[in-house]
């Protein structure tokens, strides 16, 4: 049983994004020198499918990372969690807002992994920039059973179960193979740690990079530039983040319900 | 350049900081306090909030039998030959006092005492660090006297060589370089420097593979700034990490003691290594030792639902929540899950299991839980809990060298006038081990002996 888990990967949240813009000559984000970690819904996919292989020791797991060399370290990351096989696909062109070219190309990444996958795991949104059409888009694509926002998934008599919640109601989505599930991030799949062992003979073992074709995807869209644009004015009444020193926040606070107070009383 | 002055000058806004703030200010001094973060607290508002204190009436209440005298035993015990006992004394002989300051203060303490590292009985009085700092803060700022300046960093002891005298510092705050003079003295607490690698790369080679955890402006400058004018240093080789890190979990800073109440430690090849009570820094150091430098506290089903929710290194629950244990119905499928070999691992724990019931650990002696407490007990009832551990720095538990009244000794042996020093930048008093809640403790009892000791107050 082959299951592929396409990771995205975000830069890391924790650091300040002081710059945005694209790389000089190119229509890509320059997130260079960025740190990139997995998204919640990423680790939600991997660690699905590590479950799927502890629950039966048949299952093969493949972890594909599309990104550039700057992706490498995260890929040394998975690798720790020990899937099967651990590579970068190197899509030095990959758009992440134009979902025709990167279809193509998560189409071609999947095929690299293996020719037929039985499974095909992903964040429900995969990268950050895609409200979540990427996994539907790519099951189209393949001719593979979809199932999106699912936060379990089981195998049973040959066929996957999904577990997802839709409002009030739970669903069971049975699909024969080959399936494209979009993973929901959730308590029970909340990603394991790796053990220190194996996250350090990750750092020292080789990083596995596939290259696709020169050329091969075409673009439907082109992006001219980025920027920051800042959030627009909120009218009165609407939130406001206090800053400064604490004292000074607290009493600002403070000011502010004694008015309201005195703005209520009869 | 802008000019202040105040009686005495305190450089940190963290528990001994405001500890030495409001004792002074309580016995009618004016006090400066510089915090060159944002906000106050240091490592002390991140802490386990643990505090050792011996004799108070927590224990007697719960018929915990203890004294200065067994507290001043355990710490010579544990320091060795590198403790200075007159340190050791001075503590000792002031903890009481300040618990009882505490909750004169309206300090509240969790209920239930535990036994931690290096401690013959429980004697972990356990309070919400973060609050104790603000409560501290707000009680200084309640006296009137207590001014603090945050983001306002001490460059530069202010000295005048002939007398050998500190009289004030240079300081850089929002709006420029500041020019302060302390008249009765100037107190140096601003912590360790865990956050400097340079500085611990230095004097802890060993460390380099353990994490660092404090607060962020603890990058040594007190320290430098007293080296400068020649103070001597001590403990700088005793820098260790405390076991019980996970090592790769982010969210949760502080360690995770399962051998304190009963777990074994093994490393990947699933042997013992160490004598589990010993003092947590001790344990850190034979764990750096190991194999990728870390290890497993194994333990069983009992000794995991007896850790204590109030007391963070012993809340073993909130990590069972947080997925943090490994956990498995046999001790062979705990094994494959951390990819420790099985046989090793059962036979381990067999061989352990029998020296708990012929009261003799052939290979590392071990006697009790922790230091001279708790009888030992046997892994067998399953599930089975791994906790992966590493060592993480904490602090730097090494530094100055003062005297008994915390002035700041040089390296002659002589006072540097008017230089006080309280807290984790104070060396020669864990020595070679560490009891928990003893550097919390010391930056409180210190922290008020300085402030005495600058108003020229008698110790008592
Ligand atoms: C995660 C963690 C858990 C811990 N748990 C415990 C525990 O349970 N029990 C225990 O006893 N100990 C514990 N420790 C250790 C203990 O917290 C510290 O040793 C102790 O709080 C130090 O207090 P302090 O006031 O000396 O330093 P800090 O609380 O670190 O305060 C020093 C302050 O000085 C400021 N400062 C530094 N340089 C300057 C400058 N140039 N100018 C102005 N300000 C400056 C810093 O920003 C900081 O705010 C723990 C430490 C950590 C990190």
């Amino acid at each position: 049983m082959q299951v592929v888990v396409l990771l995205a990967g975000v830069v890391d949240p924790k650091w300040r994004l002081d710059r945005l813009g694209l790389r000089p000559g190119t229509e890509l984000a320059d997130e260079s020198g960025l740190p990139r970690r997995l998204s919640p819904f990423d680790e939600a996919a991997l660690e699905t499918a590590l479950k799927l292989r502890d629950a039966d020791p048949a299952v093969r797991v493949t972890a594909v990372l599309p990104g550039d060399v700057g992706s490498d370290a995260l890929l040394r990351g998975v690798a720790a969690f020990r899937p099967d096989r651990a590579f970068r696909f190197d899509t030095s062109g990959l758009a992440p807002w134009d979902p025709r070219a990167a279809v193509r190309l998560l189409g071609l990444a999947v095929g690299a992994a293996c020719g037929c996958p039985d499974l095909v795991l992903m964040g429900r949104e995969f990268g950050d920039c895609d409200d979540g059409v990427l996994p539907a888009a790519l099951a189209e694509a393949q001719g593979w059973r979809f199932c999106g926002l699912a936060h379990a998934v089981a195998i049973a008599d040959g066929r996957f179960v999904a577990h997802r919640i839709r409002g009030p109601r739970e669903e069971l989505l049975r699909l024969p193979p080959p399936a494209l599930v979009s993973i929901t991030n959730d308590r029970g799949n909340r990603l394991r740690h790796p053990l220190m062992k194996n996250v350090m003979l990750a750092k020292r073992g080789p990083v596995e990079v596939v290259t696709p074709q020169a050329g091969a995807i075409p673009r439907a869209v082109v992006a001219r530039s980025l920027a920051v644009v800042p959030p627009p004015q909120r009218g009165a009444g609407a939130c406001r983040i206090l800053s400064g020193p604490v004292d000074a926040q607290v009493a600002e606070l403070a000011a502010y319900l004694r008015a309201r107070r005195q703005a209520a009383a009869p | 350049m802008e000019s202040m002055e105040a009686d005495i000058l305190i450089v940190g806004g963290g528990a001994a900081g405001f500890a030495c703030a409001l004792e002074a200010a309580e016995r009618g001094a004016t006090v400066l306090v510089l915090e060159k973060q944002p906000e106050t607290g240091g490592s002390s508002a991140m802490s386990g909030g643990c505090l050792a204190f011996a004799g108070t009436e927590m224990q007697r209440e719960q018929g915990i039998e203890d004294s200065a005298e067994l507290l001043a035993n355990d710490l010579k015990q544990l320091g060795g030959t590198d403790a200075d006992p007159a340190l050791i004394a001075a503590f000792a002989t002031h903890q009481l006092e300040t618990y009882d300051w505490l909750k004169a203060h309206g300090q509240v303490f969790s209920p239930a005492l535990e036994a931690s590292s290096g401690q013959s009985v429980p004697r972990v009085h356990t309070v919400d660090p973060a609050d104790m700092v603000r409560l501290l803060a707000a009680r200084c700022r309640t006296t009137g006297k207590v001014t603090l300046l945050v983001e306002t960093a001490a460059r530069r002891l202010q000295h005048d060589p002939a007398a050998h005298r500190v009289t004030g510092v240079l300081a850089e705050g929002r709006d420029g370089p500041i020019d302060i003079r302390a008249r009765n003295g100037v107190v140096l607490a601003s912590g360790g420097f865990s956050r400097n690698p340079d500085l611990v790369r230095q004097f802890a080679p060993d460390c380099e593979h353990a994490v660092f955890v404090g607060g962020a402006g603890n990058v040594g400058d007190g320290l430098r700034m007293a080296w400068a004018l020649g103070a001597d240093l001590r403990d700088m080789a005793q820098i260790k990490g405390t076991f019980g890190k996970h090592p790769t979990d982010e969210l949760n800073n502080h360690s995770c003691l399962c051998v304190y109440k009963g777990a074994i430690a093994v490393n990947q090849d699933g042997r013992r290594f160490v004598d589990e009570s010993l003092s947590y820094k001790l344990l850190g150091a034979a764990c750096l030792r190991q194999p990728y430098g870390a290890a497993f506290q194994i333990l069983d089903e009992p000794i995991l639902r007896s850790g204590d929710n109030e007391v963070r290194i012993l809340d073993f629950e909130r990590r069972l929540e947080e997925g943090l244990f490994i956990q498995a119905d046999t001790l062979e499928g705990l094994a494959r899950q951390i990819e420790v070999p099985e046989e090793m691992l059962t036979k381990t724990v067999a061989d352990y299991n029998a020296y708990v019931d012929s009261g003799e650990d052939r290979e590392f002696g071990r006697k009790h839980l922790v230091h001279n407490h708790g009888a030992l007990r046997r892994i067998e009832t399953a599930p089975f809990y791994a906790y992966p551990s590493t060592a993480a720095v904490y602090g730097t538990y090494c530094g100055l060298r003062v005297d008994p009244a915390m002035h700041v000794i040089d390296v002659f042996g002589e006072r540097i006038e008017g230089l006080l020093a309280a807290g984790e930048v104070v060396g020669g008093f864990h020595g070679n081990a560490y009891m928990t809640g003893s550097a919390l403790g010391k930056a409180l009892v210190f922290g008020r002996i300085a402030a005495r000791t600058a108003l020229g107050a008698a110790a008592g």
